[in-house]
């Protein structure tokens, strides 16, 4: 990439772990909006709001990356809208926004390729603050046109 | 000149050359069988090529340029009655065209090889020489011409290095010396293309030279600003030759000309085209202007929405009734954009006399090319999706339908087949035909490919009507084409016209007659950017249902629902008609409010060439809705085809009942 990469990270809670994303993606921080469910989709796609005039999806990363199975949403839970790589706008759920965070982004730990839940071509890599670890998730893979396409729909899930 | 982008240039350039290869194309195709070329048309032949020439030339295409300069020489001494037009002459030059056309492909790809330049040239030019052939003395004639140039070259190559003194010392507002000036600078450009073609020549050419003598005034600095535009560009050229005509005659008359003759030619060549008060306009600037429309239909009707829970019945009358002159008005906003995308049916037509041309002559058949309802409009961005899958129809026509000329007389037909392409708008749509006289399909061999394929079960292909049958060549892979030629027969291409079909939003439709021909009716929405819809309410959802898809609303009767076998088939009998039912809860998986259909409401609508029932529990109110993309993310969900913003900022979803019964 020819811009510098930002060095912040926002940091959020999926269940009890701290995730991060670079910052420069994300557009906004908002609470949980009315949401507009799509027939035959994913459990973890939620439906489609309206954010800024656009037509943007909200993906849950809770069920995504199977965190927490039965999750609630109320006036406490919050999306992360972020803008991807060839500009679509995607709101992610998270349990809560944490922090920011100055990282060295070529000084990572590499993920672990351990059969992990969220499989090591959606990280980044980890990194330790003070006593916590800071998994960084690679948005653009997760969020990935083809890969969306793909998982998106409920009865592709299911023959999976 | 800074930074220089060519590319954003070549792309203009590309696009003008389409067009005017769809000119070249034509004029072509008319002399070709005529078998006659009047002035007229040879003139504006010359200066489609002339143009193409002179435009290549300034985005650095080079050899492109030299090949079209070829072609600009022979038109223009069959222009000036060196030549006459012979009936082989149309064709050579439909050839020579197409030459002009691959060689631009491959000089933009840089994929252009000297050698294969080289020789593709001489070809050309061998060719075309053998018409020169006859008119030896002629030939003769222009080489003199040819050294007079020279001489005329020779002479301007020196007052062009005397230019800028002179230029500097003479006032800006005399036009004598802006005229000779310019002159000058034509016959440097007339004369370079004749001496050395493979040098660029043209306007840009002409631009370096005059800036680099210094601070210039005139129609250069005009081009300098237009460039920082970036669009418009090559318009502008066009309408150079006139001030070059009126430049070169006031240079006449002031000043002693070297080459009187020469001077006249240039005067009669450069026919000035009618000005025209149109513009080229990036489609996506369009867009954008669609979309803030679209943005104030909603803001719109979230003041609407608000009216409806106000409390004092005064001001929410006022503020209505206001509101509904502000709906008039963006209402005519919006139709004028629409109407700056929407081009007739004409630029769509034009494309084809061309293809089937070339097809006809490789296949040895005979074809006669007719289209009706050349002024109806279309969208623009309709058109982008719309060609590729009528090129298919048309060659399939050409290839299967339309018969050889012997088995066209055995079956006492006209030998000459015919291809009738038409459109015409009706009840909000556009239906489109293709239409030819050929041999039909054969059903029982379509039907016997498709089983032998795995596509159809035997049992259900006995009772099958005759248009299902038909329906069976959008089947992917089905080919039943004894030989597979390069124009069709490997099975792709009609299974791609119906997925290019429905992606705009539109369905296909084949009726054929064994022996008589084929009929393929296209229905597609006018536009693609903004409809009337309808608020439905499925269980605690809403959607929205495009108006121009219902036929008509009911509460049914008990008596009027039908079933065919077990619960899940219903039908509903209206009038003569039996319409399946959809029960559109069970497709989007919704929690139903009402199981009995007559506790509900049945919406009939079209679906494709179909009618559905569709089962909803509510139908609320009408709206205008803009519609946005869902598959930037997901791959559309059956039924669903696209989503809009609402009146209160959540997002509605619309109902697509093109393929609301694929999900069946």
């Amino acid at each position: 990439m020819a811009i510098i990469e930002s060095n912040q990270l926002l940091t959020f809670k999926l269940g009890s772990e701290t995730y991060g994303i670079v910052i420069n993606k994300v557009r906004e921080i908002l609470t949980y909006p009315v949401v507009t469910p799509i027939p035959d989709a994913s459990r973890w796609v939620k439906g489609v709001i309206n954010l800024r005039g656009e037509v943007a999806p909200i993906i849950d990363l809770r069920v995504r990356f199977n965190i927490n199975s039965e999750p609630v949403y109320n006036e406490r839970t919050i999306v992360i809208a972020v803008k991807t790589e060839d500009s679509r706008m995607i709101g992610l759920v998270v349990d809560e926004v944490s922090d920011m965070e100055n990282v060295e982004l070529d000084k990572l730990y590499p993920a672990p390729d351990m059969g992990t839940s969220i499989a090591p071509k959606y990280l980044r890599g980890l990194f330790k603050k003070e006593d916590k670890m800071i998994v960084i998730l690679d948005i653009d893979k997760i969020l990935d046109k083809e890969e969306m396409q793909r998982l998106s729909r409920h009865s592709v899930e299911m023959v999976a | 000149m800074a930074v220089f982008d060519i590319n954003k240039y070549r792309q203009m350039f590309l696009e003008e050359a389409q067009d005017l290869f769809e000119t070249i194309d034509n004029i072509l195709l008319e002399a070709e069988d005529a078998g006659d070329m009047d002035n007229e048309t040879i003139n504006s032949l010359f200066r489609s090529v002339h143009t193409l020439k002179g435009n290549s030339a300034s985005v650095e295409l080079s050899m492109f340029a030299a090949l079209a300069h070829e072609l600009e020489f022979f038109m223009d001494r069959l222009r000036n009655g060196e030549l006459s037009f012979q009936d082989s002459m149309a064709s050579l030059l439909i050839d020579g065209v197409d030459t002009l056309k691959h060689i631009l492909e491959l000089e933009l790809n840089d994929e252009l090889e000297h050698d294969y330049f080289t020789s593709t040239k001489e070809d050309l030019l061998y060719k075309l020489d053998n018409f020169s052939q006859d008119i030896k003395e002629s030939l003769l004639l222009d080489e003199e011409e040819h050294c007079k140039n020279e001489k005329a070259l020779n002479l301007q190559d020196v007052e062009v290095e005397e230019e800028p003194a002179f230029g500097l010392l003479m006032p800006k507002d005399d036009e004598g010396a802006y005229g000779a000036l310019i002159s000058n600078a034509i016959k440097n450009d007339e004369s370079s293309t004749k001496e050395d073609e493979d040098d660029g020549f043209g306007f840009f050419d002409e631009l370096e030279l005059i800036e680099e003598d210094g601070e210039w005034f005139g129609f250069f600095d005009e081009l300098e600003l237009i460039e920082d535009e970036g669009f418009g560009f090559f318009d502008t050229i066009e309408t150079l030759p006139e001030k070059k005509v009126q430049a070169a005659q006031t240079a006449k008359e002031e000043k002693e000309v070297p080459n009187k003759e020469l001077e006249v030619k240039e005067s009669s060549k450069f026919k000035p085209e009618s000005a025209s008060s149109s513009i080229r306009v990036d489609l996506s600037k369009i867009d954008a202007l669609m979309n803030n429309i679209g943005e104030l239909v909603i803001a719109h009707s979230m003041l609407m929405q608000y009216t409806y829970i106000m409390q004092d019945q005064k001001i929410k009358s006022e503020l209505s009734e206001r509101l509904d002159l502000l709906d008039r008005y963006i209402r005519e906003l919006q139709e004028s954009v629409m109407s700056v995308r929407m081009i007739p049916m004409e630029t769509v037509f034009s494309k084809f006399p061309k293809v089937i041309r070339d097809t006809a002559k490789k296949l040895n058949k005979k074809i006669d090319f007719r289209h009706y309802g050349d002024s109806v409009e279309i969208d623009k961005a309709m058109i982008e999706g719309l060609t590729d899958p009528l090129t298919h129809i048309v060659r399939n026509a050409m290839d299967h339908g339309i018969e050889s000329t012997d088995r066209r007389r055995a079956a006492g037909k006209n030998e000459t087949g015919t291809l009738l392409m038409g459109a015409q708008q009706a009840n909000g749509q556009m239906i489109i035909k293709i239409q030819d006289d050929g041999g039909g399909i054969n059903l029982a061999k379509v039907t016997a490919k498709a089983i032998q394929n795995g596509i159809l079960e035997e049992s259900v292909a006995a009772g099958m009507s005759n248009e299902d049958k038909a329906m069976l060549i959008f089947a992917p892979g089905l080919s039943t084409a004894e030989a597979v030629t390069d124009i069709s027969g490997r099975g792709v291409g009609m299974d791609v016209v119906m997925s290019n079909i429905k992606k705009l939003g539109g369905a296909v439709k084949v009726e054929t007659e064994e022996g008589f021909g084929s009929t393929f009716t296209i229905v597609l929405p006018l536009t693609l950017a903004i409809l009337d819809g309808l608020n439905i309410r499925v269980g605690k959802e809403h959607y929205i249902l495009p108006l121009s898809a219902i036929i008509e609303s009911l509460k049914p009767e008990e008596g009027m629902i039908k079933q065919i076998g077990d619960e899940e088939s219903e039908v509903l009998m209206l009038r003569e008609e039996f319409i399946p039912v959809v029960r559109l809860h069970a497709i989007f998986n919704i929690a139903p409010q009402n199981h009995k259909l007559t506790d509900g409401i049945l919406i009939v609508v079209r679906s494709g060439t179909k009618k559905i029932a569709l089962f909803v529990d509510e139908f609320m109110n009408q709206q205008q809705f803009v519609i946005k993309p869902l598959d930037r993310n997901f791959r559309n969900a059956q039924g669903i085809g696209g989503a809009t913003v609402r009146g209160d900022g959540t997002i509605g979803l619309i109902i697509d009942t093109m393929n609301i019964m694929d999900k069946n």
